[in-house]
């Protein structure tokens, strides 16, 4: 009981000493200040590029030629503000005794009159700005195209026979999540390399400075041991958690004050969760590879930390942990974008590099959703196995100065751990 | 009570330490002396239960040491162990609390060390910007902010001035008296034969001298003639029994085989002249040490 009392006082001790720092403080308040503003760059913009951009142009479209049961003026104004968010075109309310009282009636923009036949009509155009003419020459265009496929043409598209197999995803798409998923992978190298860093320095800290004796005379080393491992985790899932945060109060404040833009905001993110069809399980992969991948290189940064004796000793014994974290990097941005699927594939499983590639594979369609969670089951056995067999070796290696090379220091170390006679 | 128990420590084909076998019993000093990598500091490990023994055992109360009874001792290791970039308060807390202390316990003590060591205006000072005295003073605090049944202290006296020095001596008095159990190793021999009872002396992790000390110094046998009168030194080297004679400044020292010898430097020196001082000494611990350890290395 004692020592369940005492693994929660190492932890909180941790916790607080890393979260109520000034240096935690003022950094995750530039960052905040820097996500919010990220998120609000589009509403910002067009809230400086000032209303009258987005002052709607009345129309009013008379359709004169044989066809004129057409709904004309409808199917245009649709065309028209298809590049738009909102409705940039309006359908003009009022009516005009001639045409050429168009000039002076100030609330009408545009005016079309159809004539002819609508497969090749005359088009007469009044236009108040001239900013607008290309964009409505351009659609009207558009619509003829579409129009004269309509009267000459008859489509009829053939589905391809079901055979069962995926029919997987298309070029466009795939790069299109590989960008995104390189994006969102950066964080997550960052918080890891940051998070094993904290702890690296922590047990080292207390190493150099002898303090380690004092502890470990009060509590076993594996005890030491997890409480830095689950303090470093919590604050990785802290740190996260206060990311994400950040992300919904920019939004938020994206919606609620500046409610003119709010509307592209949102549809950027609705646009990314359209083009990215499986973002819940991506993003649940994601966040549970983080979480057991981290654990992983925690316990390796752990193990080092340990055998090393000073902080220049573990700058440089660190250089493994940093190279795997690297080359997955690598792996995970770059191989999948050369079309080596077969190799990102054997590489996800590998579990080191398993963190950051396999939500990408997922991501990407080279691995389903099985197959996914089959690695991640995988990851967390190895990371188990690899903790139970690290905890020996910690707990010779963080009461030793040897001075010896770092593998020689290690085989000592294993041989000592594992000896019969201790 | 704490018993070490015929204790080997082995690693491989190395013997760290050879059959140790001691006990501390309630209002003792124990001394544990050697010279650097004798074995002090893996035994006090071994005493800790930060090392498991190859052979043997320590039982503490008859219990072993572990986890569940370590917060009744306090462990002093040699070299500074602190955390520089806390304040002393903050180090106080966080052993006291490694030592399932609650905290306003831990303040109230804390109070009282810090006066005690005439250290009160450091509480909220970085152990790091202290001297190395103070930094010292805060780790014997360190080890004493849970009121120890048994105090494991590895050279507590290194680096400490004289009044330091006295400042711990007390402390430690204060404890015996209040019938805990100190042990405790020191390459000051002065204070080890001062107030310990009980000595070992290991050397590359043998036992060479153990026991009670007076009974170490009345085995050893070898004495000392302190003599203040016009002699002649060579006649003196000439006696029986006689294997030294030192011509200090104070006085001549005729080392001795053991007492039956005293009788024929007696005679000798009453025959001379201007006789102002006779007297005869038991060899110090820090000669019985160097002789001793010397031995062990084959330097007689």
């Amino acid at each position: 009981m004692a020592l369940v009392a005492k693994f929660k006082f190492l932890i909180m001790h941790g916790l607080k000493s890393r979260l109520l720092k000034k240096s935690f403080i003022i950094t995750n308040i530039v960052l905040g200040l820097v996500i919010v503003g990220l998120v609000n760059v589009p509403s910002i913009i067009d809230f400086f590029s000032g209303e009258e951009e987005i002052e709607s142009q009345h129309v009013m479209v008379v359709n004169d030629t044989h066809d004129d049961a057409f709904p004309l003026e409808e199917t245009l104004l649709a065309h028209f503000n298809q590049a738009y968010e909102h409705e940039q075109y309006k359908a003009y309310e009022g009516d005009l005794a001639t045409f050429d009282d168009f000039w002076e009636t100030g609330d009408i923009d545009i005016l079309l009159v159809f004539t002819g036949d609508l497969i090749a009509p005359d088009v007469d155009v009044y236009i108040k700005d001239d900013g607008h003419r290309n964009h409505i020459l351009s659609n009207i265009q558009v619509f003829l195209n579409e129009y004269q496929d309509i009267q000459y043409a008859n489509y009829t598209f053939i589905e391809a026979p079901d055979v069962g197999d995926d029919p997987g995803m298309d070029d466009e798409t795939r790069m299109f999540i590989q960008g995104i998923v390189s994006i969102l992978v950066l964080p997550m190298f960052i918080l890891i390399i940051i998070t094993t860093q904290f702890l690296g320095v922590d047990i080292i800290e207390e190493k150099s400075s002898k303090a380690i004796e004092t502890i470990i005379s009060s509590v076993p080393a594996k005890v030491h041991l997890l409480s830095k491992i689950v303090t470093n985790i919590t604050f990785l899932i802290v740190q996260s958690v206060i990311f994400l945060v950040f992300g919904i109060l920019g939004i938020l404040i994206s919606h609620a004050i500046l409610t003119t833009t709010d509307i592209e905001a949102m549809s950027l993110l609705a646009e990314l969760a359209e083009r990215i069809p499986n973002w819940p399980g991506m993003l649940a992969f994601m966040l549970a590879f983080m979480i057991v991948g981290t654990l992983l290189y925690l316990c390796l940064a752990a193990l080092i930390a340990s055998i090393a004796t000073t902080q220049e000793d573990y700058q440089t014994f660190q250089a493994p942990l940093i190279f795997l974290l690297l080359g997955s990097y690598y792996i995970a941005i770059f191989l999948p974008m050369l079309g080596l699927d077969s190799v990102v594939q054997v590489a996800a499983y590998i579990p080191f590099f398993s963190t950051l590639i396999a939500p990408i594979t997922y991501a990407t369609g080279v691995t389903g959703l099985m197959e996914t969670v089959l690695i991640l089951i995988l990851t967390g056995a190895f990371t188990v196995l690899f903790m139970y067999y690290i905890a020996p070796i910690y707990r010779v290696a963080i009461l030793s100065y040897e001075e010896t090379k770092f593998f020689k220091r290690i085989a000592f170390y294993v041989k000592k751990a594992f000896a019969k006679n201790k | 009570m704490l018993e070490v128990k015929d204790v080997q420590l082995r690693y491989g084909d190395f013997i760290a330490v050879h059959h140790l076998d001691f006990s501390i019993r309630p209002g003792e000093i124990f001394g544990l002396l050697g010279t650097n990598g004798a074995g002090k500091t893996t035994t006090f490990r071994v005493i800790m239960g930060l090392l498991e023994p190859t052979e043997g055992e320590v039982r503490y109360y008859g219990d072993s040491v572990g986890y569940h009874n370590v917060d009744e001792i306090g462990y002093m290791i040699e070299e500074r162990s602190l955390l520089p970039k806390m304040t002393v308060k903050e180090f106080i807390l966080y052993i006291g609390q490694l030592k399932s202390m609650p905290k306003p316990l831990i303040l109230e003590r804390l109070d009282y060390w810090l006066e005690y060591f005439d250290i009160v205006s450091y509480k909220d000072k970085k152990i790091k910007e202290l001297s190395k005295g103070n930094q010292q003073k805060v780790q014997f605090m360190s080890t004493l902010i849970n009121d120890p049944k048994l105090l494991v202290l590895d050279e507590p006296f290194a680096g400490l001035d004289p009044i330091n020095t006295d400042l711990f001596v007390k402390v430690i008095r204060e404890f015996q008296k209040q019938g805990k159990m100190i042990v405790f190793s020191s390459h000051q021999l002065d204070h080890v034969e001062s107030f310990c009872e009980k000595v070992v002396v290991l050397e590359k992790g043998e036992v060479i001298i153990q026991g009670d000390i007076k009974k170490v110094k009345e085995d050893f046998k070898k004495l000392t003639i302190s003599i203040n009168a016009d002699v002649d030194v060579e006649i003196l080297q000439g006696l029986d029994g006689v294997y030294r004679v030192i011509e200090d400044t104070d006085a001549i020292r005729v080392k001795i085989k053991s007492d039956e010898y005293v009788r024929d430097v007696f005679d000798y020196v009453k025959s001379c002249d201007n006789i102002r001082k006779f007297d005869v000494e038991q060899a110090s611990l820090s000669e019985i040490f160097v002789a001793k350890v010397g031995g062990a290395r084959g330097q007689v």
